[in-house]
């Protein structure tokens, strides 16, 4: 809505005159603003939230457990509540690198053989006194592990090499106690 | 089009700047108080940019910011600008030009609220509503208000300036010039 004014001679003069007064020249570099990419909140935000999920990818990728321990995870986490003995505990022994003629460690809750990673696995869950349950994976044919340990998907793992031919050991707890116990019991005491 | 409000900022530096810049010259009377009102209003429009709802009304917005801007460098009590580097009633008032306009001139003899809506109906052609917005009043008072500055400005370029300005009453904030502000 223009304001509704007769306009005469006079306004056109008068604009005509306050078009030539008052030239304010260009805008001042100092009004406009430049805040750095660095400085700018948003970029702020995306450098922390992307510092944040490289540091938790890392921290995840360096507690990640080779892969046939995952997979022996993931079966105990399927097998945890089956109990009974479907195997002999002799063979079982010597697969776990124990002497055939003693005695299972523990309170044997479940023997059996498995398939673990497309392989053989002989599968022993023990209840430990003072320690608790725990579960020890002994393959046919197992790739080169090292003694490690750590924790995955809500359980201590750890790897022991057995007494007898020095096989890898897959130990799965719930409790590090248990692994403690559970490592004096089937690995290799240390030289 | 997204922009980002620096860029929004800085789009209503570059659109807005001249007409802020001569508005508040022709308020002021003076240039250097004019640099300093305008900046003023565009840090405090910063400080305000999200205040603003219709982008279409960002001029009148940003004169109304300039407006108190040039409000807090008046002294309140006398209603005049004290001290500083302008002109007075008998001489021209700071424009940017040698000669001297009886127009411009005159507008310099009229009072700041007749002066206000004169800038904003000359110096822009801004439609009424934008006017009101702009001076915060009723669209039917900038019609009357117009209609009164007109006739205000006809009348002063008729009128001879006073031989002395000291032994002269001065009109309302008639002598505007520059206070700095710490």
């Amino acid at each position: 809505m223009k304001p509704q004014i007769q306009e005469d001679e006079f306004d056109l003069r008068a604009r005509a005159e306050f078009s030539l007064a008052y030239e304010p020249g260009e805008v001042p570099a100092k009004l406009l603003r430049h805040t750095s990419l660095l400085a700018r909140r948003g970029v702020q935000l995306s450098i922390a939230v992307l510092v944040l999920l490289c540091g938790g990818l890392a921290g995840v990728l360096a507690m990640r457990p080779p892969d046939v321990v995952r997979a022996a995870i993931e079966h105990e986490y399927y097998e945890r509540t089956l109990r009974g003995n479907f195997m002999e505990v002799q063979p079982l022994l010597a697969h776990l690198g124990l002497e055939p003629d003693k005695a299972m460690p523990g309170y044997p809750q479940l023997m059996r053989p498995c398939e673990i990673d497309g392989q053989i696995a002989y599968h022993l869950t023990t209840f430990l006194e003072k320690g608790g349950m725990v579960t020890v994976f002994a393959l046919d044919h197992p790739p080169a592990l090292k003694e490690t340990s750590g924790w995955w998907a809500n359980v201590y793992w750890q790897v022991v090499h057995s007494k007898k031919d020095g096989k890898p050991l897959i130990l799965v707890a719930q409790q590090k106690k248990a692994l403690l116990l559970a490592q004096s019991a089937f690995g290799k005491p240390p030289a | 089009m997204f922009l980002t409000s620096e860029a929004r900022y800085n789009q209503w530096v570059r659109d807005h700047y001249r007409f802020l810049m001569r508005s508040a010259w022709a308020l002021t009377r003076s240039r250097s108080v004019a640099e300093d009102v305008v900046q003023d209003c565009f840090t405090n429009a910063w400080k305000c940019r999200d205040q603003l709802r219709d982008v279409t009304l960002a001029r009148p917005w940003l004169f109304q910011i300039m407006r108190r801007s040039i409000l807090r460098y008046v002294n309140p009590c006398t209603q005049s600008i004290e001290d500083g580097d302008d002109a007075d009633w008998g001489q021209a008032p700071d424009t940017g030009i040698n000669d001297r306009l009886d127009v411009v001139k005159a507008l310099g003899r009229v009072s700041q609220i007749h002066r206000e809506v004169l800038v904003l109906h000359y110096f822009d052609d801004m439609p009424t509503a934008q006017i009101a917005e702009a001076l915060e009043i009723a669209p039917g008072t900038v019609l009357s208000r117009l209609a009164r500055a007109r006739e205000a400005l006809k009348n002063a370029m008729t009128m001879s300036p006073p031989a002395c300005p000291s032994e002269t009453a001065r009109p309302t904030l008639g002598n505007v010039t520059a206070i700095r502000r710490n």
